[in-house]
């Protein structure tokens, strides 16, 4: 037991090694011996308190990523959902709806011509917004619409068990960031490919730019005089 | 006062301050800043497991965050 009754010192933020504790959760199987201890309530309650606030420090990172890369893929997956949603159509009885999947694949289809998706984005917004058992048959004639086959057999003939197979989720998941950081390396290029341009397009701007660089450093190397002539004359 | 489970080896006590699902959070009875996440072995109540890697681990962290209530302790 502890000098001060059984109450364990709070834990402040900084103190706690999240590494270490990653470390010593993941080491070889501990041999322990069970048992029980009287504690005061409010020793396991600073605990708690304690880890709480550091675990959401901890997490802060983790958790972020994760909130990016689910946006990314929604953004990604956004043009299917739109077209699965504007096909939902109310059924004459007003009493339910249902999917015009023939308009759902042809759109699709049109979408994959012009390459505004492509084919696995297209395959996992399909799959994973249609994964209930009675929307199945919704699904494979989306996927034989846009893909000429069912959706089985297209994550078949790409390497999976089946649509539902967890790999393609996890790898079309991957390819989805993956294209996403490639088209946002590409837009970048673009953008310092558009200022280059446009300065050698307005070399007057350019020129102008370069006056003004000069005008700043003439004023600044005025104020550094200016101040070593106030040091002088201090 | 309140009975807790403790796991002890190597001259250490480890008091369980939380169990969620199979995961154990323990923290050392004299060093609380000595924290670590294990997994019970159903069939064996001395042996703690280790979690497989740093996905479980940020899983059963997250799992913490999310689910310790400090009001029913």
């Amino acid at each position: 037991m502890n000098n001060n009754g059984g109450i364990p010192n709070f834990v402040h933020n900084k103190d706690i090694d999240w590494d270490a504790v990653r470390r010593a959760s993941q080491g070889k199987t501990i041999h322990a011996k069970h048992g029980k201890l009287n504690l005061k309530k409010v020793a396991i309650t600073g605990i708690v308190l304690s880890v709480l606030g550091t675990a959401g420090y901890y997490l802060g990172k983790s958790v972020y990523d994760r909130h990016t890369e689910s946006k990314i893929i929604d953004e990604a997956t956004e043009v299917v959902n739109d077209l699965i949603t504007d096909y939902t159509i109310r059924t004459a009885d007003n009493n339910g709806f249902y999917l015009n999947d023939q308009a759902i694949g042809n759109k699709l289809k049109d979408l994959l011509t012009t390459g505004e998706i492509d084919e696995v984005t297209a395959a996992y917004a399909v799959s994973t917004r249609l994964d209930d058992a009675y929307e199945k048959d919704e699904m494979n004639n989306i996927f034989e619409r846009a893909l000429g086959v069912d959706a089985d057999t297209w994550a078949r003939e790409h390497g999976y068990s089946g649509i539902d197979d967890p790999d393609f989720t996890k790898e079309a998941e991957m390819q989805i960031l993956r294209n996403y950081e490639v088209e946002n390396y590409k837009k970048e290029e673009t953008d310092d490919y558009v200022v280059e341009t446009t300065r050698v397009d307005n070399p007057e701007e350019q020129q102008s730019d370069e006056l003004n660089t000069m005008f700043v450093d003439d004023n600044t190397n005025a104020n550094v005089n200016d101040n070593a002539k106030g040091m002088v004359g201090r | 006062m309140q009975e807790i489970d403790v796991y002890s080896w190597d001259d250490n006590n480890y008091i369980l301050f939380s169990k969620i699902g199979r995961y154990l959070y323990l923290s050392n009875e004299k060093n609380p800043r000595d924290i670590m996440i294990r997994k019970e072995d159903s069939n064996d109540p001395d042996l703690l497991l280790p979690l497989d890697d740093d996905n479980e681990f940020n899983k059963a962290l997250e799992l913490f965050y999310n689910n310790a209530k400090v009001d029913e302790i």
